[in-house]
């Protein structure tokens, strides 16, 4: 099928885009790589009346910031996985870029459109909550920033207002740290049906000093595992310790059923995706 | 208020400027095989998954099916049908040829434009590796076994003429 008709805008500054968006209305969307929204287009899911077109916005390069990693809203994920030297900053953003897609979706997709588009499965929705990355946002009213879990609010949905445009995401920045993206899809490249992104820190004498653990599709968001890393900090990682905090996601959230599986098996995949991405961020802390 | 007003757009199609006056929701795979001819780029899904679509923009592999037209402005696009140097087939083409690595062909021309890229790889990439890249093509025939052949047969081949035989 072929997208409804909209007014096509091609902004050449950030303000040109906002007034688009305060122009169009509720019913204005932004485009930047197309790879979510062109789809909902095509299949007549989405009918915005216009797109505001943000490619040819000059956000700046992705750098490193101090204690944070500042990534421009419409670096592709591809260019993001060359930058080595600040994926090395931010290994848990590594661990899942090269699972989002496929090459041809990477080339295009933005990371400021996965947080946008808000798909609750989505890997680096998981990694900006699970790290508590930072969202820059703009609109006529100024500048704000948000926290990632503030604004991913539900399914498909932020809290971003009608006329706000993500202008970069901020990653904290944890080269020290081990960490795994562990995720069951069932092909390769396709959403996840559970996912799961654990970063930690550990003492020289295998004390967890910090752990987050993140969880995606438990529920229309991805979520912390708050329980769970309060009860790992401070011990040692043994197999018993990562056995409770499987335990802990596999009670997490409300999963539901559907034809790729059901919630009781989302259960089971939540504990053992957690005690393998435990594992792994533990092995590779050790390795470093 | 949504219009149907036409807009034109100035890109580049296998090396040849190209003009158009078009509706900025036309698809790039359609503008390619309806406007100007260019029948090689396939659409299976129209929704970005089967990756029969996928064309070069800017020398990057991308799903065709998910390029409005009005964002190619100013960019350059190549398709499978610039692979072959007149009567030449492309060494890729070769390999497919020698490695019986198609059959209706409607997946080809993506799997071409998406192995492309592989020739830029630093080391040459093992076959794990390539079945991965390849991961987002899908192939109703073959069974893709002698398509990842044939990748490897083309990639080693690069190698050898550049290890200086």
């Amino acid at each position: 099928m072929k997208p409804p008709l909209f007014d096509y805008v091609r902004p050449r500054t950030l303000d040109e885009a906002i007034q688009a968006l305060v122009a169009g209305g509720d019913d204005a969307k932004v485009l930047a790589g197309g790879q979510s929204l062109v789809p909902m287009l095509n299949l007549r899911l989405a009918a915005p009346t216009a797109l505001v077109d943000v490619c040819s916005l000059d956000l700046g390069a992705a750098c490193a910031d101090g204690s944070s990693v500042k990534v421009p809203a419409t670096t592709t994920y591809a260019e993001l996985l060359e930058r080595s030297e600040l994926l090395r900053l931010m290994p848990l953003v590594g661990d899942c870029l090269p699972l989002i897609g496929h090459v041809a979706i990477r080339n295009r997709g933005t990371v400021g459109g996965s947080i946008a588009h808000a798909d609750p499965l989505a890997e680096l929705c998981t990694a900006a909550v699970t790290l508590g990355a930072r969202v820059m946002c703009h609109s006529s009213r100024g500048e704000r920033v948000v926290d990632a879990e503030a604004l991913l609010e539900g399914p498909y949905m932020t809290t971003l207002d009608f006329d706000e445009i993500i202008t970069a995401v901020a990653w904290p920045a944890h080269p020290a740290w081990g960490t795994a993206y562990e995720e069951l899809a069932m092909r390769a490249g396709d959403f996840a049906i559970v996912g799961v992104a654990a970063a930690l820190h550990e003492m020289t004498d295998g004390t967890v000093a910090d752990i987050r653990l993140g969880i995606s599709g438990m529920g229309g968001v991805p979520s912390r595992l708050r329980e769970a890393e309060a009860l790992l900090q401070g011990q040692p990682l043994t197999s018993h310790q990562v056995e409770r905090a499987a335990e802990i996601a596999a009670a997490a959230g409300q999963p539901h059923s559907d034809i790729h599986a059901s919630a009781q098996y989302r259960r089971s995949l939540a504990a053992e995706l957690t005690r393998r991405a435990l594992v792994h961020a533990h092995n590779r802390k050790r390795s470093q | 208020m949504t219009s149907s007003a036409l807009r034109p757009v100035r890109f580049t199609v296998n090396g040849s400027q190209v003009a158009l006056d078009v509706e900025p929701r036309r698809l790039l795979a359609d503008v390619l095989r309806d406007d100007l001819g260019l029948k090689g780029t396939h659409l299976g899904c129209e929704h970005g998954v089967c990756g029969a679509c996928t064309v070069l923009m800017d020398g990057l592999a991308v799903r065709s099916c998910l390029v409005l037209i009005a964002q190619i402005d100013g960019h350059e696009v190549a398709t499978v049908e610039a692979l072959r140097d007149g009567d030449q087939l492309h060494g890729l083409q070769e390999a497919f040829k020698r490695a019986h690595a198609l059959q209706c062909g409607f997946c080809t021309s993506g799997f071409l434009m998406t192995a492309l890229a592989l020739q830029d790889s630093e080391a040459v990439p093992c076959e794990a590796e390539i079945r991965e890249y390849l991961s987002g093509n899908i192939c109703r025939c073959t069974g893709y076994a002698n398509i990842v052949d044939a990748v490897i047969d083309w990639l080693s081949s690069l190698a050898s003429v550049s290890g200086g035989n």
